[in-house]
């Protein structure tokens, strides 16, 4: 009995050293660090793209930005994923101007990377 | 003193197979000051819509109707469409007909139409009213028509779009009027209207409604033309953005043209409403389409000079750049 009591000691003891010790935030900068490993992406919600036919102009307007490598669009969310090329971003102002010459309108961008632009939400206009 | 018309644009007699019917189209072409052309009189209400300058089948719009839908600025569409139409009137009529039409986007809100039948072949044939038999074609091109589609509003919820456009053209007389059958007008006609629609990932509805304003020519100026158009495309599954996406449509057609004036003199036999039921169809996938449809007149309100329309089978091609 003792000695079940000395083992369940240690355990927490190991447990409760290891939360010591591991930084907080940890799990943010992990993270952070997978979206480096991976591909730039920026997700495009796209408001009135009724027809795959009609959302071929926002992939032709889309595509052609500099830094686009590849884009998916799914029309049921309205959600245009982008893939950059590496370090390559793209100001929300042209994702912008690039849906709205293809007859829609953006309602939100996020990032999956660290941007100098940061997201956008029509609905607050940042 | 009647003013003459050339020859080649004067109206066939009228034989449609009723005996009544022969007799009181005689007797008012009989009394008529002047000799219509062909393309004043008879044919006047059965164009079909592309014929006529008015329609058009280009980026999701109904195939016989019109809707606001634009291209993307900088965008270019090129459709060819084939189109049948066969009226029965003084005269058994047909005509096919290959459209070509290039849409260009100089905005997103703002296209610009060019449209001309590139070929087409119209065929007249019955009996003559002293006796003998009429039998003639012609092939050629047809008349031309430039139209810009302003979108002046919508509205976005979802991928659910609400808009509206007005559309202002104008159809030029390209085509020979002095063919036999005629082949254009012979006229500049001008051409204005509004259309509004609601495009959703289920369905669609649309309406517009134009006007027709006719020019002269040969001393004739034929009725102007008020077109209405409704039309709802249901699609059977949701669409997929790579997948092909299918719609099914109604349409409800309709025009009523009003009386023809020659040499000043109004004709009112040359009056009257069409009202049609045609069902139709989109096929895309990315930037392709495949459209057709039939329009099926159930109501149609003549003038003796009028031409009953029978049908009107579309097929078009499209393509986005």
């Amino acid at each position: 009995m003792k000695r079940i009591a000395n083992v369940a000691s240690r355990i927490a003891l190991a447990l409760v050293l290891a939360a010591a010790l591991t930084p907080v935030g940890a799990s943010a900068q992990d993270e952070a660090k997978a979206a480096d490993d991976g591909p730039r992406v920026i997700e495009v919600t796209i408001l009135g793209m009724s027809c795959p036919f009609c959302a071929y102009g926002a992939e032709q307007k889309l595509k052609k930005l500099d830094g686009v490598a590849d884009l998916d669009i799914v029309l049921k969310t309205g959600l245009a994923t982008l893939t950059l090329d590496d370090d390559a971003d793209v100001p929300n102002e042209k994702l912008i101007d690039a849906v709205e010459d293809a007859g829609f309108e953006v309602a939100t961008i996020t990032r999956n990377f660290e941007s100098e632009y940061g997201d956008y939400d029509a609905k607050d206009g940042a | 003193m009647p003013r003459t018309v050339p020859e080649a644009a004067k109206p066939a007699a009228p034989v449609d197979g009723s005996p009544g019917r022969i007799g009181r189209v005689a007797r008012i072409a009989a009394r008529t000051a002047v000799v219509l052309p062909a393309s004043a009189g008879a044919q006047i209400l059965s164009q079909p819509s592309r014929g006529a300058g008015t329609g058009g089948t280009l980026f999701h719009n109904p195939v016989f109707g019109l809707g606001p839908q634009t291209i993307w600025k900088g965008g270019f569409g090129m459709e060819l469409q084939g189109a049948f139409t066969r009226r029965k009137g003084q005269l058994e009529q047909e005509r096919l007909a290959l459209h070509a039409e290039l849409t260009y986007g100089i905005t997103e809100d703002l296209s610009l139409t060019f449209a001309v039948p590139v070929a087409q072949r119209r065929t007249e044939s019955g009996l003559a009213p002293g006796g003998g038999q009429i039998d003639r074609d012609a092939t050629g091109v047809g008349d031309a028509v430039i139209r810009a589609k302003w979108r002046i509003f919508h509205e976005f919820s979802g991928a659910t779009q609400y808009h509206a456009a007005v559309i202002g053209g104008v159809k030029l007389p390209v085509a020979s009027s002095g063919a036999k059958p005629a082949l254009g007008s012979g006229s500049t006609d001008y051409i204005g209207g509004a259309t509004i629609s609601r495009d959703g990932l289920r369905y669609y509805l649309w309406t517009s409604a134009l006007v027709k304003v006719n020019g002269e020519a040969f001393q004739v100026r034929r009725g102007n033309e008020y077109r209405y158009d409704a039309a709802v495309g249901v699609r059977p599954v949701i669409p997929t953005y790579k997948g092909v996406d299918p719609l099914l449509l109604v349409e409800f057609n309709g025009v009523t043209a009003a009386r023809t004036v020659a040499n000043g003199a109004s004709q009112p036999e040359t009056v009257g409403t069409i009202l049609a039921i045609s069902p139709g169809f989109w096929l895309t996938h990315r930037n392709l389409a495949l459209k057709g449809g039939v329009k099926i007149p159930f109501y149609q309100a003549l003038g003796a000079l009028e031409s009953e329309l029978k049908f009107t089978a579309v097929f078009a091609f499209e393509i986005h750049v």
